[in-house]
């Protein structure tokens, strides 16, 4: 059936390339137009070769500080990645057996994948708002001075931010823990 | 006398900073959206009250039709729309890439290998991969000028960027992988032996496609399409971006409106959106009874 002289096994290749071409082909054409000169922009044919925007990138001559933009990301992806493993080997290990809430923290990692992302950021948002309307509250009610003078909120990258990934990463290192459970013994 | 040390603590507790995180950052702030798209607000602050204002105002002259349609219903029309052709493309597309690794690749190096070049586009972020169409399908993009030295247009065509056209593809280049995941790994589970005794009771192809293949591929290919219908309903970076700012989306209302601090509105849209997203995937489990496929 699935003999490799078919005409079908060559239709498949050929659709198969395509494929990889229409995946791979937008993001070669950005890295061969990043040694463009200091003359060309955004297209073909290259005004000559050269990594003039590479070094332009790197003495910080950009709108955006991109050092700090990187660092910001790479810091906030490693957390994140060490609390994505810590987090869901655990729960990984405790769904080997049944556990009181084990269906309803089943279901909720599938349906956190399914509700759209703006609506849970939303949702984190509002959290959060009400969080600092609580501290302020709380400031202003027990006369909390460094709350008054320098609170201003409690969104930010490793709060909320942190938060909003969390939820997103976490249904994917379960599902892989259930994958790589399953083969082992019980 | 109750010994406190015989009780040992259950396994399940291992699962217990996983669940909190989704009690916070998932529960707590869905329920949240729900009350506070109740709330009144002003441009300063959300006020609690219990009012339907929020959605009265995003349905406002929907159900006259006098007129055109209004802004919320064409917005999910366009949106809808948007679901409908990406569903299509990336399950067609991403069924065939499947059908090609699970039958026609017969060494597991070469599967995993072709996989993982299917795969590691993914490693970087959507914005990147989007704006990477962006010199291609411009004015002055690679296309066009295919097109102009080729002859085949005197002018160059403006539809192929920030249009309909460059969000689809936007679409299908970024989530056909959504499709290839579920529905490999549904075929992967397909006992070999069925197919080859389909072919030996002399079913041809076409057949062996539909009455075996397909069937059997259901559960993935529903897993896959909840996926890519659920990320196009709430997008609105793609739709933003490749549609050149001008093409209305729901996640673009909501974002606005968050921008602007009317919270409770935005969350009036929220709750509609995720109601609506809910029972699209509603629709599609009854299409198959899910529990029973896996």
């Amino acid at each position: 059936m699935f003999n490799k002289k078919n005409k079908t096994y060559y239709i498949c290749v050929f659709f198969f390339s395509l494929f990889v071409l229409f995946l791979y082909g937008p993001t070669l054409t950005i890295v061969l137009l990043s040694f463009q000169g200091p003359d060309g922009g955004l297209t073909f044919p290259l005004n000559g070769v050269s990594t003039f925007w590479f070094e332009e990138l790197w003495r910080g001559g950009s709108v955006v500080d991109i050092g700090s933009a990187f660092k910001r990301s790479i810091i906030l992806g490693i957390i994140v990645m060490i609390l994505t493993v810590i987090l869901s080997v655990a729960a990984g290990l405790a769904f080997r057996k049944k556990f009181w809430g084990s269906n309803v923290l089943f279901f909720t990692t599938v349906a956190s994948l399914i509700v759209p992302s703006i609506v849970l950021s939303l949702g984190v948002a509002l959290q959060f708002r009400l969080i600092d309307d609580l501290i302020k509250w709380i400031g202003i009610t027990l006369d909390i001075s460094w709350i008054n003078d320098f609170f201003q909120t409690s969104l930010g990258m490793y709060s909320s931010g942190l938060g909003a990934q969390l939820t997103w990463t976490l249904p994917f290192g379960l599902l892989i823990m259930f994958a790589v459970f399953n083969r082992f013994d019980k | 006398m109750l010994n406190l040390f015989k009780i040992k603590p259950s396994i399940g507790l291992l699962s217990l900073p996983y669940a909190l995180v989704f009690i916070f950052f998932f529960f707590i702030p869905l329920i949240l959206t729900f009350v506070i798209s109740f709330w009144d607000y002003n441009e300063y602050s959300i006020i609690p009250d219990l009012i339907l204002e929020n959605y009265r105002y995003i349905f406002e002259n929907c159900f006259s039709f006098k007129d055109d349609m209004c802004v919320t219903f064409k917005t999910y029309l366009s949106t809808f729309i948007f679901c409908f052709i990406t569903w299509f493309f990336t399950l067609i597309i991403g069924f065939f890439v499947a059908y090609f690794l699970s039958f026609y690749v017969n060494s597991l190096t070469w599967q995993i290998a072709l996989f993982l070049l299917c795969t590691i586009p993914f490693w970087t972020s959507n914005v990147i991969r989007m704006i990477s169409w962006i010199p291609l399908l411009g004015r002055n993009g690679l296309v066009n000028d295919f097109f102009l030295s080729t002859g085949l247009t005197n002018t160059p065509q403006e539809w192929l960027l920030y249009s309909g056209f460059s969000v689809v593809l936007a679409f299908v280049h970024l989530y056909t992988l959504f499709m290839i995941v579920p529905i490999f790994n549904s075929m992967m589970r397909i006992d070999k032996s069925i197919i080859e005794a389909a072919y030996d009771s002399g079913a041809n192809g076409f057949q062996i496609l539909s009455n075996i293949i397909i069937p059997l591929c259901k559960p993935g290919i529903v897993i896959g399409s909840i996926f890519v219908i659920t990320v196009v309903m709430g997008d609105f970076i793609t739709i933003g971006i490749m549609g050149g700012q001008q093409i209305p989306s729901i996640g673009k209302i909501i974002y606005v409106e968050m921008s602007y601090l009317q919270l409770p509105a935005a969350a009036a849209n929220a709750v509609i959106l995720l109601f609506l997203t809910l029972l699209i995937i509603w629709i599609m489990t009854k299409m198959i009874d899910i529990r029973k496929e896996l």
